[in-house]
């Protein structure tokens, strides 16, 4: 631990000597991004070779891991266990993921990732070492800044070690297909959230909606009667989802030229958009994937009129827009907490000056 | 912002880490203003009309308000902001007053600002599966409101029957089906409410994600010290179809800790599972008969829920453990009475409590599960020691315990006693890697153990998080976050050691 200290405090001594901004990185897995692409003015810490699991125990439900572990390497030790990350963060690092703060498919029943975190350590602005939460699932001491470093893409500092609640993998998976276009999925989203079913994934593309179960051998067979649905070979959907949970392929990576993708949280029950075109919807609809051309910046009110908010996935930035008002200057202040210099870079946001 | 900002922030949070601000309250001009600016049946002061207000469900701490606002609308909750903004007046928010940590603890000088009134259901939506309530409305009333959709709102307190959603949001209320479903913070999706100043502010959002910083589960939790909310959205559930809960007796609790290990090992996440020691069961049995095996050393209730055949697949495994590990006795619940009536014993532990002695102290420290059989040791220990007696009851699942110190208020020195018993048991938790609160909050009770559990640094932290949202710290002061100097006085008295008289602290 006192390599990695002194290493950001160097990091930081550095960047205040030649009038530099700091970025944190891990494996560099979202290094596609376009906020993710490192200034000349920055130094970059990484937090790559930082590895390996402090603490595992099965029957507690939790996993201690540092920062610059693989997330794919938790997941075999848990599998090993029985167990699994429900709310399947991004491939990468475990401190990127925790960072970034995306949840994959199964986000959709077992909540998000920032849900998931107990804990963390970090390493702020200021050089100051700090544990906030800890591994124990009820734990009210304290403001929870655990989860308020969940997403902040290294603005508050860098984590150095993460504790992440884990759930039992359930032993039947079945992944059904339909035939039918994105209002039709929608409506039948709206039809299936109030049924105590055991659905764990949604994600619809180009005509097919793809829907997976999850539990115990009989309730999933149960499930796949009531819903129908053409059963997808098991290989092909586990692919499937592995590519919807690493925003991999299409439509993500292949953006036409003159295009822009974004990405839309919305209320569920929310209706298509009528807007560009649709390319993915997922989480019962509450995330849509649209195309748009780019330049279009209409998309930030469209969101906002069904409660929601746009996110600009490719092209030139501001990606995100900060909030107003009063949570806006909350924000601000908030970073001057962990950041007093204003040093750390990252995140969608852009810089304020 | 910028530079000023800063500096500002570093003062103040050195002038807060050096001591707990005082108040200049002018009190005539602030209920003048008041008065003036709300009709009289918002606004009490009164001494007779106050004293309901003078401590929540922790009374052994008391403070009597200078006046209780009673808002009838969230217009009149900022208006009560507003002035107290303008003349720099503390402000307390409430809910019940079930608050088992003195969270809702008046200030001297303060004005108590009930919400208890905003209690309407603004809506629950069964295609969205959501519930926009207002503050007041209680914990049970959403699940009532949502039962004809077949939903419910997944925390439940124990004291849901009373406590208010605004309270929950407030403490990150807890339960005894969190292992499963989680607590509060996993259920609300947004709220509504204050600043300090009386600005409009919304945190989170019904897109079940918040742009920018999660400032969502900041507030969640936060004692009342960053925002005033008046409105919550919370996510509702498919009423599971099926439920099955197990009673089973063993000879000591170390076993009955194995079996719930082993249960949760098998893979199988109960949505209940709760733990009571034979002093409870015994407690629970003179106040409530309601069949608990009384010779036996822990008692464990096990409830397993979810589509019928997920609770067939479930209940002969969980049985199974439960017998490999040592249960003598197990049964299941024959039909839904019975299995209120497993429940109304765990539920009525806290009021059994108060029976077989004049006064008890809950205490509410989680610790990892593995350390449960070291922690009763100690317990057993400290009972001797500090000549008092405790009742262990747990949810099991988590390691949330809670220990119910018996004591006499009455009998000089019982409470200081009883407090620093309390206070020894926080800190062990701290020691064996668990916290000083799993659900009740640390309020203005577990303020000193605040400085075991974190930092220096750490604390500083969370004085800033409390700046960025109230500057003045005018909201709820005195709660959850300690000063140096009473970390260094608490850290004096701990080296004394064991219980010497606490009295003549002050508490703020």
């Amino acid at each position: 631990m006192e390599e990695v200290v002194s290493r950001w405090r160097e990091s930081l001594a550095e960047a205040r000597a030649r009038g530099k901004m700091v970025r944190v990185v891990g494996k560099d897995s979202k290094g596609w991004l376009p906020w993710c692409r490192r200034g000349a003015d920055e130094v970059v810490f990484s937090m790559q070779d930082w590895q390996g699991v402090v603490r595992y125990e099965p029957s507690e439900l939790f996993v201690t891991v540092r920062a610059g572990t693989d997330v794919a390497e938790v997941e075999e030790m848990l599998a090993e266990r029985g167990q699994w990350l429900g709310f399947e963060p991004p491939p990468g690092s475990v401190g990127g993921a925790t960072a970034s703060g995306w949840s994959g498919p199964g986000a959709w029943r077992y909540g998000s990732l920032r849900g998931a975190v107990l804990g963390v350590r970090l390493l702020d602005g200021a050089g100051r070492l700090l544990r906030f939460g800890g591994e124990v699932i009820k734990n009210v001491a304290g403001f929870d800044v655990a989860r308020l470093v969940v997403g902040s893409w290294g603005r508050l500092g860098a984590i150095v070690e993460v504790t992440w609640r884990v759930w039992p993998k359930p032993a039947a998976v079945r992944t059904l297909c339909f035939e039918m276009g994105e209002g039709e999925a929608l409506a039948f989203a709206d039809r299936l959230r109030p049924r105590a079913l055991p659905l764990s994934a949604f994600f619809w593309s180009n005509g097919r909606l793809w829907l997976r179960l999850a539990g115990g051998e009989r309730a999933v067979a149960h499930g796949r009667e009531e819903v129908g649905g053409e059963e997808v070979e098991e290989e092909m959907a586990a692919a499937l989802w592995r590519q919807v949970r690493a925003l991999d392929g299409e439509p993500w990576r292949a953006v036409p030229e003159g295009m822009a993708l974004w990405r839309l949280a919305v209320p569920p029950g929310t209706p298509p958009l009528g807007m560009g075109k649709i390319l993915a919807c997922e989480r019962g609809g509450t995330v849509r994937w649209v195309l748009v051309p780019a330049g279009e910046e209409g998309v930030w009110k469209r969101a906002e009129e069904v409660g929601g908010w746009a996110w600009r996935w490719t092209g030139e930035g501001p990606w995100q827009q900060r909030r107003q008002g009063a949570v806006g200057e909350i924000e601000e202040r908030l970073q001057a907490v962990f950041d007093p210099e204003g040093r750390l870079s990252g995140g969608p946001w852009g810089r304020e000056e | 912002m910028g530079r000023d900002w800063e500096a500002m922030l570093s003062a103040r949070v050195r002038a807060w880490e050096e001591g707990e601000r005082l108040f200049r309250v002018e009190r005539e001009e602030t209920l003048a203003q008041l008065r003036a600016t709300l009709p009289r049946e918002v606004l009490r002061w009164q001494p007779e009309e106050v004293a309901v207000y003078e401590c929540d469900g922790l009374p052994a701490l008391r403070e009597r308000p200078l006046a209780v606002a009673l808002p009838r609308d969230t217009a009149e909750v900022q208006e009560v902001l507003r002035v107290c903004a303008r003349l720099g007046v503390p402000v307390v928010a409430r809910g019940a007053g079930t608050g088992l940590s003195g969270g809702a603890l008046p200030c001297r000088d303060g004005v108590v600002l009930s919400l208890a009134r905003l209690n309407r259901v603004l809506e629950v939506d069964p295609v969205r599966c959501w519930a926009r309530v207002e503050a007041g409305v209680r914990n049970l009333a959403i699940s009532e409101a949502a039962a004809t959709f077949g939903l419910f709102y997944a925390p439940d307190p124990s004291s849901q029957v009373a406590c208010t959603i605004g309270g929950n949001v407030a403490e990150n209320a807890g339960g005894v089906h969190c292992l499963k479903y989680g607590v509060t913070v996993h259920h609300v999706l947004e709220v509504r409410g204050f600043t300090v100043d009386g600005e409009e502010v919304v945190l989170g959002s019904t897109a079940e994600e918040e742009p920018g910083f999660g400032l969502l589960p900041l507030v969640v939790g936060s004692e009342g010290m960053l925002a005033v909310v008046t409105e919550v959205t919370v996510r509702l559930l498919p009423t599971p179809p099926a439920v099955e809960c197990v009673l089973a007796a063993f000879d000591s609790v170390r076993a009955a800790g194995e079996a719930v290990a082993a249960i949760i090992a098998a893979g199988i996440v109960p949505a209940g599972l709760e733990m009571m020691d034979r002093g409870s069961v015994a407690a629970v049995e003179t106040f409530m008969p309601v069949g608990y095996p009384k010779d036996a050393a822990a008692v464990l209730l096990c409830e397993v829920d979810g589509r019928p055949e997920e609770v067939e697949e479930e209940l002969p495994q969980v049985l199974d453990l439960l017998h490999t590990h040592g249960a003598r006795e197990v049964r299941v619940a024959r039909n839904a009475q019975e299995r209120a009536q497993f429940w109304a014993g765990r539920k009525a532990a806290f009021p059994a409590a108060g029976r077989v002695s004049p006064d008890y102290y809950c205490v509410d420290g989680t610790i990892p599960r593995r350390a449960l059989g070291e922690m009763l040791e100690a317990i057993a220990e400290m009972e001797q020691r500090y000549g008092l007696r405790c009742l262990n009851v747990f949810h099991a699942g988590d390691g949330n315990l809670h220990p119910l110190i018996l004591f006499d208020g009455s009998r000089e020195g019982e409470w200081e006693r009883a407090e620093a018993f309390g206070a020894e048991i926080l800190e062990r938790s701290v020691a064996l890697g668990g916290t000083i609160t799993g659900e009740h909050g640390v309020g203005a009770e577990k303020i000193n153990q605040m400085c075991v559990q974190f930092s220096r640094e750490e604390r500083a932290v969370f004085f800033g998080v409390r700046a960025a949202f109230d500057r003045d710290g005018r909201l709820n002061p005195g709660k959850m976050i300690p000063s140096l100097p009473r970390c260094v006085e608490y850290g004096r008295m701990r080296v004394r050691g064991g219980a010497l008289p606490f009295a003549n602290l002050p508490r703020f």
